[in-house]
């Protein structure tokens, strides 16, 4: 049961990736954040009872709090505040993402045999889906020009070390969790401040609009 | 003798000089101060320097010891000073000290005392930084000291950074003496991948002793030393970073730091890779012929002062590496007498040049703070505006251009002995004929040399001054002339006792790896004895007495006639004679210009500018150059060439958040896909 309940979340988390990467409206990308966060949670959780480690719930409250609840409602409120228009322009068209993202995939998962945890069982799931993960969200780092999409692609590759950390260790300390998180939330508001200083100057948040600045 | 421990002195010392630093920074308010300080203390340093190296060199025994030691990691920075350290320490005490004190009258100028502090510092960093150079004992020490030695000459190169040309002239030290500095270190690395310790001693004897590696590593220490030594075509910084230099530090440059190169060249290059082939000898004195005849051509050309100081200073380092080539060659044939007369000369010039040009170098400091100008044509008649550094710098000219009883001369005439005498015995053909060549060049070399001073010092000292400031000079300060009289002396006297010099020099030279224990060429503290099959004794201070004879017997012979000189103005052909009537330092060089056109390819501009007729002109400009033959044919091709794949490395670093965020994934996945395929 327990591992049927990994394995769904794990994948679900992947199925929110894809979504992300073909998907076009920035509202949806955002919720589409949220669920993943939310999946991410609820494998923490699933751990966390089979293990018995209370200070997993720990883990998995802050991270459905945080990244399923916060960050999302924050990101949107920001995207409402200045307005833009809500379309994603990638540099690469989304079957051509996609194909790509198939091939991160495929190398993600060939590489999570190469652990201990990951040559079989579960642990081979969610290695596999986090190391995909990570690249998947690295490769939209590259191809998106706005900066929420950016913040969202980092965001997505944090889940993913999240995940390979309770893959291969069943979870870090909850110091090291507590630290992360908090990271997490400076450089969300971070990056939602630097979008409105981008936007205020530029009137987009086309990041690729930044190598102008360059003398 | 007195009680003197040689073998704490050069951390004391070190240590002494760091206080000095501190001190003058502390005193940063006060410039006068900061100023005494400063040169004092670096004075006082440098003679117990030099009092450590001659009593290394007396006692015969090196001193060595550990100038830091970093406990965790057990790197040690050690020193070890043997005789070839202490004669180069000699060296550098030998003109550090008169500049020291220079520097006290010097730097007091209204034009530098504000940057009292900066020099007085960074002097003492550049003297403590060369010391150690010489006396490193390991490679990590040595090339720490080398950069620190770099950084400071170029800090003090842009003293004047107002000036466009002297930021120029760094840059373009710093970017020569870094592609020095980087043929170095992998010089060094690749000894070191062959032995176990980084000291100087355990790495040579670890080199490779065949093979192409061996010529690979000779290249790469010849190119590295060579930059800073100055030989053509590596010189192109020299010209250019002496004159921006102030003149004090133009005079240490000259004599002190290019021999750091001509150190290590001795040191690793030449006997250091074991016996040295005939190509690397031949390659050594091609070089060095290169170097002293291009060198004094071009000196021939410059009216600016102190680039023709620089110049001469090519001239000079081409005539040490011909005395080291001779050296060297005469090792790969067995004959160990021309090995140790071309080696002993080579260091001999070393110590002669620091003397006479650092003399040179103080009198045309003296000049430019009391004229304002570097270029001769705006000097003239200086002598009696100015007698004592006017005298001092006659010695000077007369040393370096060889004349004897002088001490050019002295290191001059044995290096004419190894090339005239030193080819006997090699069955090589090629030897035979560069061994005359060489002889040939050197002695066409000092020609030009003479000609070139006697055009340096009659048009700035004598005849009628050029310019109002030449016409108000005033005499240098006591302070600044004291050093001077004292290097003119050491001029004479190195030049009469040439058999005490190289009395001194035989356990230096002995101690080179492959050379025999010590031959006699010294006959006594006055004379020299080459030992080849030549004039087998000289004693310069003998034909100093017969060339001044003659001037005594005039002196009699006017003297018995009873005829009194009768001083009446200089015929000037009905016309009046003024200063624009006088020979030019242009005019001079005229006919040299002429005879060497294909090298200098001179090219002129004269234009004449009309009022009413073509026939009536109110004034004509005339422009002369030389081409730069190096700058232009060798350096731009290779400046443009270096910009041109600068620019297309330029596409990777476009600036672009996205291009940089795709090379991390690229490197990611390559890196994944790496560990993939080797697990």
């Amino acid at each position: 049961m327990t591992a049927n309940i990994l394995i769904f979340c794990a994948a679900g988390m992947l199925v929110t990736a894809y979504l992300m990467v073909g998907q076009k409206a920035l509202f949806t990308t955002i919720r589409l954040y949220g669920v993943q966060s939310l999946l991410l949670g609820i494998v923490a959780t699933t751990i966390a009872i089979a293990e018995s480690r209370p200070e997993l719930f720990v883990t998995a409250a802050l991270t459905v709090t945080l990244k399923a609840i916060l960050i999302p409602w924050f990101l949107m409120r920001t995207v409402d505040r200045i307005g833009i228009h809500r379309e994603i322009e990638p540099f690469l068209s989304v079957p051509a993402s996609l194909l790509v993202c198939l091939g991160l995939t495929v190398v993600g998962y060939r590489v999570s045999t190469g652990f201990q945890e990951g040559a079989r069982g579960v642990g081979h799931h969610l290695i596999g889906v986090a190391l995909s993960l990570l690249l998947i969200g690295l490769f939209l780092m590259v191809t998106r020009k706005k900066a929420i999409t950016q913040i969202l692609a980092l965001l997505t590759v944090e889940n993913a070390v999240f995940l390979v950390a309770l893959g291969v260790t069943s979870g870090m300390p909850l110091i090291v969790e507590l630290g992360i998180s908090f990271d997490v939330i400076l450089a969300v508001l971070v990056l939602g401040v630097l979008v409105r200083r981008i936007v205020g100057r530029f009137e987009s948040m086309d990041v690729s609009r930044l190598s102008k600045l360059k003398g | 003798m007195m009680p003197f421990d040689s073998a704490n002195a050069l951390p004391v010392t070190l240590a002494f000089r760091l206080g000095v630093i501190a001190l003058t920074l502390a005193l940063s308010g006060r410039s006068r101060a900061a100023r005494r300080v400063a040169f004092v203390g670096s004075a006082m340093a440098s003679v117990v320097t030099g009092l450590m190296a001659a009593d290394v060199l007396r006692a015969g025994a090196g001193v060595d010891g550990v100038l830091l030691l970093h406990q965790a990691s057990g790197l040690a920075l050690v020193y070890a000073v043997d005789g070839l350290s202490a004669w180069f320490l000699i060296v550098l005490s030998v003109l550090a000290v008169p500049i020291a004190v220079y520097n006290l009258g010097y730097v007091a100028h209204p034009h530098l005392s504000g940057r009292s502090v900066f020099l007085g510092v960074t002097f003492n960093v550049l003297v403590g930084a060369v010391e150690t150079v010489f006396a490193a004992g390991d490679v990590i020490t040595f090339l720490c000291a080398w950069e620190l030695m770099t950084l400071a000459t170029a800090a003090l190169v842009v003293t004047e950074h107002e000036e466009r040309a002297s930021r120029r002239a760094a840059y373009l030290y710093l970017v020569m003496s870094h592609l020095g500095t980087g043929c170095l270190i992998a010089g060094f690395l690749a000894l070191a991948s062959a032995s176990e310790a980084l000291t100087f001693s355990t790495l040579l004897s670890h080199a490779p002793t065949d093979g192409s590696m061996r010529n690979v590593l000779f290249a790469l220490f010849f190119v590295g030393f060579g930059v800073k030594a100055g030989i053509v075509p590596l010189h192109v910084w020299l010209p250019e970073a002496h004159p921006a230099a102030p003149t004090s530090i133009s005079a240490f440059m000259s004599g002190v730091l290019i021999k750091t190169g001509i150190y290590g060249l001795v040191r690793v290059c030449a006997f250091g890779l074991g016996v040295p082939l005939l190509s690397w000898g031949v390659l050594v004195v091609v070089v060095g012929g290169l170097s002293a005849l291009l060198g004094v051509l071009y000196a021939l050309m410059q009216h600016d002062l102190k680039r023709l100081l620089a110049y001469h200073s090519i001239e000079n380092i081409g005539i040490i590496l011909l005395g080291l080539g001779a050296g060297m060659i005469g090792l790969t044939y067995g004959r160990s007498d021309v090995a140790t007369l071309g080696v002993s000369a080579s260091l001999y010039h070393v110590l002669n040049h620091a003397v006479f040009k650092g003399l040179l170098f103080l009198g045309a400091g003296g000049v430019v703070m009391a004229t304002g100008t570097r270029q001769i044509e705006r000097l003239g008649g200086l002598l009696h505006r100015m007698p004592w550094t006017g005298l001092c710098f006659l010695i000077g000219a007369l040393a370096i251009s060889g004349l004897p009883p002088l001490n050019g001369f002295a290191s001059e005439w044995l290096t004419f002995q190894a090339f005239l005498f030193g080819f006997r015995g090699s069955t090589e053909p090629l030897v035979h004929l560069l061994f005359p060549i060489g002889g040939a060049l050197l002695a066409l070399t000092t020609a030009l040399a003479a000609a070139c001073f006697v055009k340096a010092f009659g048009i700035s000292f004598l005849a009628l001054p050029r310019s109002r400031a030449a016409a108000e000079a005033h005499e240098s300060p006591a302070v600044m002339l004291a050093p001077q009289v004292c290097l003119a002396a050491l001029c004479l006297g190195l030049g009469v006792f040439p058999g005490f010099v190289l009395g001194t020099l035989n356990p230096v030279v002995a101690s080179l790896p492959g050379f025999p224990p010590p031959a006699d060429i010294a006959g006594g503290s006055m004379a020299m004895v080459s030992g080849l099959e030549s004039f087998d004794r000289v004693v310069p201070a003998m034909f100093g007495v017969a060339l001044m004879g003659g001037a005594v017997v005039a002196l009699l012979l006017t003297a018995r006639r009873g005829a009194t000189a009768r001083r009446v103005p200089t015929w000037g052909c009905g016309g009046e004679l003024t200063a624009r009537t006088e020979y030019t330092a242009t005019a001079f060089t005229k006919p040299l210009m002429l005879i060497f056109a294909a090298l200098y390819r001179p090219s002129r501009q004269v234009e004449a500018l009309t009022e009413v007729s073509p026939y009536f002109t109110r004034e004509v400009r005339y422009r002369s150059e030389i081409e730069p033959t190096f700058e232009r044919h060798v350096y731009e091709p290779l400046v443009r060439a270096v910009l041109r794949v600068a620019g297309g490395m330029k596409v990777l670093q476009a600036g672009s958040l996205h291009a940089y965020l795709g090379y991390v994934i690229a490197m990611v996945v390559t890196l994944v896909l790496f560990v993939w395929w080797t697990s």
